[in-house]
């Protein structure tokens, strides 16, 4: 059996094959100097440490702040309030710096997120060229009545094949995923949308999730149509309503979301909201906090009596690889629930 | 002697149509059956069961003493209609699949065999014509060393050349093999020469069935006077057809012993009278009464 699944599918793995091949060249020669850019901007070295920090200083916009017209002075202040500037300390300058320089570097490749949309369809191929075609064919040109009264079972068939077939497929896409994995993660690190639509889909485990699903499909489309052109179109159609309906509908609500505070605006520089760490953003809202003055603090009263700061509701970016697992897991099972549905259909075919 | 295929009561419903109905029969061991009748019959879905590529809705089917289906199926070989086979693999790689596939399959048997019938091994399947492809399709069922062998319409793509070879290729391998053999055809005429049981297959209903021999010696063509009415011959067990022509009519009947009647003259009926007769009938009444009446 084994025998026959590598005889009938050793086109396609071929092909497999030869894909691989272009991809990693693609990859390795698109790869190389993008990662060597990274590396020369030391961003290897500070992002770990820049990401982390919540606001950052905009040195574009505010260093040192050029001195404007004075503000008008409420009613009975002489004159503006002691600066309070604290000195920038290096930590902070640094963080600065750094973030500054991911953008630069995020901005000169941002382009390959048009790869990444190509790349989103390609679990769609394998389950169009590789998973309709399975048991649909075999149906289609009435192979079915030549291999299913041979001496093995059609259980033993069915599995044998799926079984085989999809370990090809994982391995195919493990060597894929971890090709463009390594070629995307310097975009990734520097966007700070680890969770954005097209980088949580192209990279990471998802890949699998999906690949496994649309093969699943696939088959199950194949066995149950019997015919190659239909299960080819609802695998695309399956393949695009699942995947869109769990990208929209599912994949906020994996785990509550956080809320998180960001350090008020300082007023002395212009400052910017880091969103370097990769937190998934749901809602951002500006809050308005009143200090309550001391009773007599005539001072407090007429200098701040509000602070401003900005209250995001996230899906912090610590959790990106349970969102993954979650996912992955969601199309994990519905590919065993469909090769399952697929093996018993074809079990019990009327032929 | 053990029976090769027996079925009781089989019937095979699809969502609107009845394939068969309610069949039962039994087939000697090393019968040579023509399963004859027309398409849609129901003889490839017979065929299915048989295989277990098809769960019958009622009734049962066993083959070679057990059920059809995948305990049997090392023992049985099949030729599905049109003879499918693997277009891009060479002759070679379909019977390496035999080999891989079948615990017993005689692969030194196959290669020679196919050699012996002119087909060079190497030559993939699209690159032959009809009648080699069915030569191949039989090797790949002979090399299972079936004790059955079911061959669903192996002769309607073929020339008529192509069918006589394909047919003494069958018979000589069969000769010596203590295999029972069922064919399918729309046609008795391609069967008459190799089959010695009959069996008559109309909407899904078994019309007759038994030794070719026997069925002949007891069907006869009656022909004698026209008449009123169903006419009540002694010696006539049932009346399979009935025609009328200008003064006379012709009856083919099934006898259960000597007829005596002397307005009746008698003659033998050929296999393919007899087949005939047998599809021809209509709702199981002969039309007798309504043609007579207008005479």
């Amino acid at each position: 059996m084994t025998w026959l699944v590598w005889r009938q599918h050793r086109k396609q793995l071929l092909f497999a094959a030869a894909s691989l091949v272009v991809f990693g060249a693609f990859f390795v020669g698109t790869g190389r100097p993008i990662h060597e850019r990274f590396d020369r901007a030391g961003l290897p070295g500070c992002l770990p440490e820049a990401m982390e920090a919540p606001v950052v200083v905009d040195l574009a916009a505010s260093v040192p702040a050029t001195p404007g017209p004075a503000p008008a002075l409420p009613e009975g202040v002489d004159k503006p309030p002691e600066s309070t500037t604290p000195a920038l300390d290096d930590a902070a300058l640094a963080n600065a710096r750094c973030v500054q320089d991911a953008r630069a570097f995020f901005d000169d490749y941002q382009n390959v997120i048009f790869v990444g949309l190509l790349l989103l369809i390609l679990p769609m191929l394998v389950g169009m060229f590789w998973g309709a075609p399975l048991i649909a064919r075999e149906i289609e040109h009435g192979t079915h009545r030549l291999v299913w009264t041979q001496g093995i079972s059609r259980l033993r068939w069915a599995t044998t094949k799926v079984g085989l077939v999809s370990v090809a497929v994982l391995v195919i896409t493990a060597i894929y995923a971890g090709m463009l994995t390594w070629w995307i993660t310097p975009v990734i690190q520097t966007s700070g949308q680890r969770f954005s639509y097209v980088f949580f889909d192209i990279h990471g485990i998802v890949v699998f999730g999906y690949v496994v699903f649309a093969l699943a499909l696939g088959v199950f489309a194949g066995a149950v149509t019997g015919r190659l052109l239909p299960a080819m179109a609802t695998t695309v159609v399956g393949f695009i309503g699942v995947r869109v309906a769990v990208m929209l509908a599912a994949r906020d609500h994996y785990l509550p979301t956080e809320t998180r505070r960001l350090p008020e605006l300082d007023t002395a520089y212009s400052q910017m909201r880091n969103d370097l760490n990769g937190d998934w953003i749901v809602a951002s809202r500006t809050a308005i906090d009143r200090v309550e003055c001391p009773a007599g603090a005539g001072d407090c009263a007429r200098q701040g009596l509000e602070r401003s700061y900005e209250l995001l509701t996230i899906h912090p970016a610590r959790h990106f690889w349970t969102f993954q697992a979650i996912e992955t897991a969601i199309f994990a099972v519905l590919a065993i629930g469909l090769l399952i549905g697929a093996i018993y259909w074809t079990r019990r075919r009327i032929t | 002697m053990n029976d090769a295929m027996v079925a009781h009561g089989l019937t095979k419903r699809y969502r609107k149509t009845v394939a068969l109905d309610r069949c039962s029969f039994a087939i000697p061991e090393r019968a040579i059956v023509a399963l004859v009748g027309p398409n849609g019959a129901g003889k490839s879905t017979l065929l299915h069961c048989a295989t277990g590529l098809v769960q019958p809705t009622e009734g049962t089917i066993t083959v070679l003493g057990g059920p059809a289906g995948d305990r049997t199926l090392p023992r049985v070989g099949f030729v599905a209609q049109d003879a499918p086979l693997y277009r891009d693999f060479t002759a070679d790689e379909l019977l390496t699949m035999g080999d891989k596939l079948n615990r017993e399959f005689d692969l030194s048997f196959a290669r020679a065999r196919l050699v012996d019938v002119g087909i060079p091994l190497d030559r993939r399947m699209d690159q032959l014509s009809g009648g080699q492809r069915a030569q191949v399709a039989l090797c790949l069922a002979l090399a299972k060393r079936p004790g059955l062998l079911l061959l669903d319409e192996p002769l309607a793509s073929l020339d008529p050349l192509a069918r006589r070879e394909f047919l003494s290729a069958l018979m000589d391998a069969v000769a010596e093999e203590p295999v029972t053999v069922v064919l399918s055809s729309h046609l008795i005429a391609d069967l008459e020469r190799v089959c010695d049981h009959l069996m008559v297959l109309r909407s899904g209903q078994v019309q007759a069935f038994g030794a070719t021999d026997e069925l002949l010696a007891s069907h006869k063509l009656l022909i004698g006077p026209p008449q009123r009415g169903r006419p009540k011959i002694a010696g006539v067990e049932r009346i399979v057809s009935a025609t009328k022509a200008e003064r006379q009519v012709q009856l083919l009947a099934r006898t259960s012993g000597e007829i005596l009647d002397p307005a009746w003259d008698q003659y033998n009926v050929s296999l393919e009278d007899l087949v005939l007769a047998y599809l021809a009938e209509r709702a199981g009444e002969p039309l007798l009464d309504l043609e007579v009446a207008g005479a």
